[in-house]
């Protein structure tokens, strides 16, 4: 049988993990092809190819990124609380 | 003198006594606010990969481990198999555990927000409550070292 704080430090060694960016890839999704025969930027079939960002899709994943961006904002304050609360200890 | 006394008798009497700081009272609240601080971070970590694909929410149990402590100390004895910590002593592993699974989303993640969320209040919450209690404990041990007087 290990002692409380044995266990509370193998937990700290445990696989707690952060996040990094690892890298920005490129979204190979085919362009939006658009009809546009009088456009500069047409092809010989009149075809002009217009990005391939979904902004519906993009705005969901703005919000879930949002989301969890606001989470970690609240458990960092969380941790500043705990940290003020063990400060107090000491008066 | 009769105060100097009495502080070298507090002392002595904690001295001699087999009881370890973990086993009074100041100690298990000690014991507390390390796991509290302990599932801190497990729950910041949950939080940190809510995004990420194949993470699965872990957690840290504290009445389990409380108890295993406690029967380790032996005070925890029971005398029917329907008291707690009625089963025998068991080694412990590590005690980050994966929650069991609910709901996993499409990439195999299995963290909701709300929920982890609501552990950080929780925990907060009880963290602030046994802090103010070792204070208020202090605040009786000072009282008696005062003999009475404010």
């Amino acid at each position: 049988m290990e002692p409380f704080w044995k266990i509370l430090a193998e937990v700290e060694d445990a696989d707690l993990e952060g996040v990094t960016v690892r890298e920005v890839l490129t979204d190979d999704s085919p362009p939006v092809m658009k009809y546009e025969p009088s456009h500069p930027d047409a092809n010989e079939d009149g075809y002009v190819a217009y990005p391939n960002i979904r902004p519906l899709e993009e705005m969901a994943n703005f919000m879930a990124a949002t989301r969890s961006y606001e989470a970690n904002v609240r458990a960092f304050e969380a941790v500043k609380e705990l940290i003020r609360r063990s400060i107090e200890l000491g008066r | 003198l009769a105060k100097l006394k009495r502080v070298r008798h507090l002392f002595l009497l904690g001295r001699n006594s087999s009881m370890k700081l973990d086993e009074t009272i100041l100690g298990r609240m000690k014991l507390y606010l390390d796991f509290s601080a302990r599932k801190q971070q497990v729950l910041t970590s949950n939080l940190a990969n809510a995004e990420t694909p194949g993470y699965k929410a872990k957690e840290l149990s504290f009445g389990e481990m409380f108890r295993d402590q406690l029967q380790a100390e032996g005070l925890l004895k029971t005398t029917n198999s329907k008291h707690i910590g009625g089963e025998p002593l068991l080694l412990r592993e590590p005690t980050v555990e994966e929650r069991p699974t609910d709901a996993l989303g499409h990439d195999g993640n299995n963290i909701d927000l709300d929920k982890e969320m609501t552990q950080l209040a929780q925990n907060v919450l009880k963290f602030s409550i046994v802090s103010q209690l070792y204070q208020n404990k202090i605040q009786l041990i000072k009282y008696s070292l005062r003999e009475g007087r404010v």
